[in-house]
């Protein structure tokens, strides 16, 4: 109820919406006062009559309402428009800045199912530590030997696997290696071993937090030994 | 004997503040407002009633009353008027210097009265 007044108020109202709110309220008024001469003893239609008099001239109330109602009417339309140039101008410099830092990072950005998010700022890189995270997200860059480097923004309800997450960036490279590094926003890392994991000897890491995967390339990740996990953050 | 209405030159420029002033104490349609001018003027007041309604409209307009439809007792639909917050504020102003104008027009006059006398 309160957008639908909120709206009301911003659209100009139709103007034969203006015209009918005026004869009803000037109508309203000679009524009413005829209505009190004819309690007084008077006839309808002298009642009417002297209701008119004692108003004024009618049709010059109505117009003077009608040509100050338009008046209004244009204010509101050019503030409306004015204010949907402004606001798309600077959805234009928003998303124009947002993609040139996103270009710093060389990082494209995806969002799972496509979910609208604010972002404050994009990424650069490396550190996490460089992000500034909306509320009600968490991002993570997967990074290294993937077929497509990609910052992901995941809403905080929604549950993602890193193996998902690496598909879903096109999976590993040639080079990879399998080896994967998580790095937190904390300055911690661990390290884990994708075939490990896509065999089933280790589990799959549920993704819940912002954090940057590196996945290692140059080597088999087929020697190492299981999840190692180890902090560096103080 | 009947009082003689006032100069209509005089009260022009303060219909927004009577009328202010009304709304305050109660809001209103415009026939109950033009109503309660007469009471309160004892006819003293000549405005033509429908002089009322550019008045409130202008009003509502610069924000100093907002206006709703509502339902009377007879069920007819009317459009009621309200002083807003900016109205009140520009009432106790402008009231405040109607005061201050019309002791000053009123000390002056009196001052005046005695030479006018003298050179009669």
């Amino acid at each position: 109820m309160k957008v639908w007044k909120l709206i009301r108020v911003v659209l100009p109202k139709p103007m034969e919406e203006i015209c009918r709110d005026i004869d009803e309220e000037l109508d309203f008024h000679i009524e009413q006062r005829a209505a009190s001469f004819i309690e007084d003893g008077l006839g309808h239609t002298e009642a009417l009559r002297q209701a008119k008099q004692r108003f004024g001239d009618l049709s010059r109330v109505r117009a003077e309402l009608i040509v100050l109602a338009t008046r209004r009417r244009r204010v509101v339309m050019m503030t409306g428009s004015t204010l949907l140039i402004s606001a798309l101008a600077i959805l234009v410099v928003l998303t124009n800045e947002f993609r040139d830092r996103v270009h710093q990072g060389e990082l494209e950005v995806s969002t799972l199912r496509g979910e609208v998010v604010a972002l404050r700022s994009a990424l650069s890189g490396e550190n996490s530590g460089d992000f500034e995270l909306a509320q009600a997200v968490h991002m993570i860059v997967v990074k290294g030997e993937v077929e497509r480097e990609r910052l992901w923004v995941i809403p905080h309800r929604r549950e993602v696997t890193l193996s998902a997450l690496i598909e879903k960036s096109g999976g590993l490279t040639r080079a990879a290696s399998g080896r994967v590094f998580l790095t937190g926003s904390d300055g911690s890392v661990s390290l884990c071993n994708l075939d490990q994991i896509r065999s089933g000897q280790e589990p799959d890491r549920l993704l819940t937090r912002s954090l940057t995967v590196t996945v290692e390339g140059g080597q088999s990740g087929q020697d190492l030994p299981g999840t190692v996990s180890l902090s560096l953050g103080g | 004997m009947p009082r003689k209405s006032i100069d209509h030159d005089l009260y022009r420029g303060t219909l927004d503040i009577i009328v202010l002033s009304l709304l305050k104490r109660r809001p209103d349609h415009g026939y109950g407002l033009a109503e309660r001018l007469r009471g309160h003027s004892a006819g003293r007041m000549d405005v033509s009633e429908g002089a009322i309604y550019p008045l409130l409209h202008r009003m509502e307009k610069r924000g100093l009353i907002s206006s709703e439809w509502s339902y009377t007792v007879n069920h007819r639909r009317a459009k009621q008027y309200t002083v807003t917050e900016a109205g009140a504020s520009v009432l106790s102003e402008r009231t405040a210097q109607w005061r201050s104008l019309a002791q000053l027009v009123d000390d002056l006059v009196d001052s005046i009265r005695p030479d006018l006398g003298t050179q009669a």
